[in-house]
């Protein structure tokens, strides 16, 4: 009895989750600038279009721009989950990196 | 209580309660498969299912925190702590609520565990960070926070059966 409800608990949490990440994918467009947000302030925007690289925090992790593309390349955190995180371009994509408080999102 | 049996539960406690600094030790070293903040397998939950589940919930609530208040300090930062604790606060909570009701096996259990651990963080997230946002994790994290759950929870139903005859 208990294991049916542990499966029906299991089976709707799986639903609910993939109908959610769904829904946030397919309503995705591609966003036009990177905002770089700390705590929740946005001290700077870059246009997707414009490669480069840009430190941020002083140069404790660095913005990179390419192909409307934007990503971390170093970042001197404990974790480098930012890091992993990979490109993002679409709108409300984001990478953050918990140690320094910091969020780059696509808008 | 005799004398005795008190100084049985302290030792017992204390054994998990290393045991779970250790799941956190080997956690904190461990890549982890998702690059999300917060998504994690949640080892300790072993420890933590397995003394709700045999020794109850007061056990199973100092256990939680000290391990919380101790691993962010040795193998963590501020910020840690703070997620941590908002995660294993929710989801202790509801564990509790759950085996007192008895809806729920240990997978159940478990599983509502690794997802309310995840709620959590984001919810201190949303507090920490300010900003709604957050929230964008919120169907990665439900789904991370499920399957790592019932892993979980297999592992700590199966140590509880056979931790049976040890009559802790």
């Amino acid at each position: 009895m208990r294991t049916r409800r542990d499966l029906i608990l299991i089976l709707s949490l799986l639903a609910i989750g993939l109908l959610l990440f769904l829904l946030l994918r397919l309503t995705a467009r591609e966003g036009e600038r990177v905002a770089v947000i700390l705590e929740n302030t946005t001290v700077a925007e870059y246009p997707l279009n414009v490669d480069g690289e840009f430190p941020l925090l002083g140069g404790k992790n660095t913005l990179v721009i390419e192909n409307g593309e934007a990503y971390i390349k170093d970042s001197q955190c404990p974790d480098h989950t930012c890091e992993r995180t990979g490109r993002i371009s679409k709108v409300r994509e984001r990478i953050v990196c918990l140690p320094h408080r910091l969020t780059v999102k696509v808008v | 209580m005799k004398n005795s049996t008190r100084l049985r539960r302290m030792t017992t406690l204390s054994l998990l309660f290393a045991l779970a600094m250790i799941f956190s030790f080997v956690e904190s070293r461990l890549p982890t498969f998702i690059p999300i903040p917060g998504v994690k397998l949640g080892l300790c939950n072993v420890v933590i299912i397995f003394t709700l589940l045999s020794l109850g919930a007061p056990s199973a609530i100092a256990v939680s925190l000290l391990r919380v208040l101790l691993s962010s300090i040795l193998f963590g930062n501020a910020a840690a702590f703070f997620y941590s604790l908002a995660g294993a606060i929710l989801s202790l909570a509801v564990m509790i609520l759950s085996k007192h009701f008895r809806l729920f096996s240990a997978v159940g259990i478990s599983v509502l565990g690794g997802v309310m651990h995840n709620i959590g963080q984001l919810l201190m997230a949303w507090i920490l960070l300010g900003t709604a946002g957050v929230m964008y994790y919120l169907p990665v994290l439900l789904i991370a926070g499920t399957v790592a759950g019932a892993l979980i929870g297999l592992l700590a139903a199966y140590l509880s059966k056979r931790a049976e005859s040890l009559k802790l």
